[in-house]
Formats: structure tokens, C-alpha cells, sequence
């Protein structure tokens, strides 16, 4: 069951980025907890037949360029640190739309919250509040996105 | 006809990106307006001719759900086609969005999958 939420969540981020921005995504373990880059956090809640918290870490460096992309400018276009921050939101926004019926069901109701950035110091504070916790590491051009699907359910009540 | 369209979502980036997906289908347009909820959106229903409105329905101040409530209820918008563009998965949602009388595209979309719909609209 780890394995397929991982894939379900490595699979569905890579489309939604590739879509989202032309950009290549590819899983990205090898270099995984190094901490080679800066990262920009962002975070959403959701509500449902499970509930919790997906968190998306991207690599400050390649957040404008992505963003560029998404709104089709040229390179030497300025992007603003609101777009930037847009982009990352509506980016974790869709991941998670598409991320929890696929594991849910289409069935199963959700509400999603208005993501957020947040600072990576206080995240999951209280980690002890989740019973499941899925990691999927991306590489996107030079610099890399950490997603993490934290479940506050206990497994046996996540069907796939 | 050139068609004025107004854009709802509460992301500057992605009524940003829905604009430049409009201009990559080739349609003709005339003006693009833009509201980031569905209060905004029908106040500029209100004194301005659209022809096609496209929007999110997770939104602040007023949601989409509500705002299509809103213009299916008013004779002088509830001819108007709308486009529900949305993260949205809940096929139960899905089902009553359509229902209600609108065509639903889920994110993240294609150029194709705009192009097709507003095709089957016009």
C-alpha cells in the first residue's frame, strides 16, 4: 500500500508540473535529504473521508522560471515574489484535487483548504498527530521539489 | 464574433494562464475580464456584456457553486455559458456542477481539452 500511495503521489506531481509549467519532473532519490538547496514551503489542508496535510518543498532557485513558464513569459521577464507564491499554491492545489479521489475513490468527498506558505521551521510541529506520512522527492531542471502526504487516519481505513 | 469572457478564480497566475490557454485556441476575442471570486464576478456581470464566463469553484468571499446559483437564478445571465475549470474530484460534485447546467474541466487542462469545449459551445 506505501508503495502505491508513493507512486500515486510521484506520478500525479510530476503531470501536474510538466502540465502546469513544460518543465521535466522525474523521481529524484538519489539526492534525497542532502540538503543541497534553499527551499520555498507551501502546505494545504484537507477534510474528508481522510484527512491531513500535503506539503510541497521546491527549490527556491527554479521557482520563477517555473512560474515564467506557467504564464508563458520570456526569460528576462520578472515574475514577482507574489506570482512565485501563486504558482506554488495553485501548483500543490491541483496536485492535491487530483491526488485524493485517486486514492479515495471519486466517490469520496473532500474539502480542500486555501494553501499556504509557510515557514519550513514550524512545519509538522506535531508530528505525532499523523498516522501515515508518504514521501516522494522530484528533480525538476537543477533543483528539486520534496512532496509529503501526511494522513491523520490509521491505514486499514484507506482503501486504493 | 470577437466574445468578451470573463475569467474567475482566485489565482492571479492561473486566470493569467487560463487567458494565455484562451489565446492559444485561437478564439476570437474581444475582452477578457477578470474577478478573483464569485461576488467580483457578478458585479462585473452587472454592467458589462460577457459572452462566455469560465471559472474556479474553490474561492473565497463567494464560491462557484454559488455564483452559477447566482446567474441561473437572474435572466439576464442565465443564458450565459460557464465554464467550471477546478481541481474538483468528487464524481458527486462533478455530477451536480453538469447538472446544473455547466461544462466542467478539470485541472490541471489541456489547450485541446479548452479548445474542444468551447468548440461544443459556440
Amino acid at each position: 500500500m506505501l508503495e502505491n500511495l508513493t507512486e500515486q503521489l510521484t506520478q500525479i506531481s510530476i503531470n501536474t508540473i510538466e502540465k502546469l509549467t513544460f518543465a521535466f519532473a522525474m523521481p529524484d532519490e538519489d539526492v534525497k535529504d542532502k540538503g543541497f538547496y534553499d527551499f520555498q514551503t507551501v502546505q494545504v489542508g484537507f477534510e474528508g473521508w481522510f484527512s491531513g496535510f500535503l506539503v510541497m518543498k521546491m527549490s527556491k532557485h527554479i521557482i520563477p522560471e517555473l512560474t515564467r513558464n506557467m504564464l508563458g513569459l520570456d526569460d528576462q521577464e520578472d515574475v514577482s515574489a507574489e506570482e512565485n507564491d501563486d504558482m506554488l499554491k495553485e501548483m500543490l492545489n491541483i496536485i492535491c484535487g487530483n491526488l485524493l479521489p485517486e486514492i479515495g475513490g471519486n466517490q469520496a468527498l473532500f474539502n480542500i483548504d486555501t494553501p499556504e506558505i509557510i515557514d519550513a521551521a514550524t512545519l509538522n510541529s506535531n508530528k505525532d498527530e499523523f498516522k501515515l506520512k508518504i514521501d516522494t522527492v522530484l528533480a525538476i531542471d537543477d533543483g528539486q521539489c520534496q512532496l509529503s502526504l501526511l494522513i491523520k487516519e490509521d491505514m486499514k481505513n484507506i482503501s486504493i | 464574433m470577437p466574445l468578451n469572457i470573463l475569467i474567475v478564480d482566485d489565482s492571479a497566475v492561473m486566470r493569467a494562464m487560463i487567458k494565455k490557454t484562451l489565446k492559444m485556441t485561437g478564439i476570437e476575442m474581444n475582452e477578457t475580464h477578470e474577478a478573483p471570486d464569485g461576488r467580483k464576478a457578478l458585479e462585473i456581470l452587472s454592467r458589462q456584456q460577457v459572452d462566455i464566463v469560465i471559472s474556479d469553484i474553490n474561492m473565497p468571499v463567494m464560491d462557484g457553486e454559488e455564483m452559477i446559483r447566482h446567474m441561473k437564478e437572474t435572466d439576464a445571465y442565465s443564458q450565459i455559458p460557464i465554464i467550471v475549470i477546478s481541481t474538483e474530484g468528487s464524481e458527486t460534485r462533478i455530477k451536480r456542477l453538469i447538472q446544473s447546467g455547466v461544462d466542467f474541466i478539470k485541472k490541471p487542462f489541456s489547450p485541446e481539452k479548452v479548445n474542444e469545449v468551447l468548440n461544443n459551445i459556440l
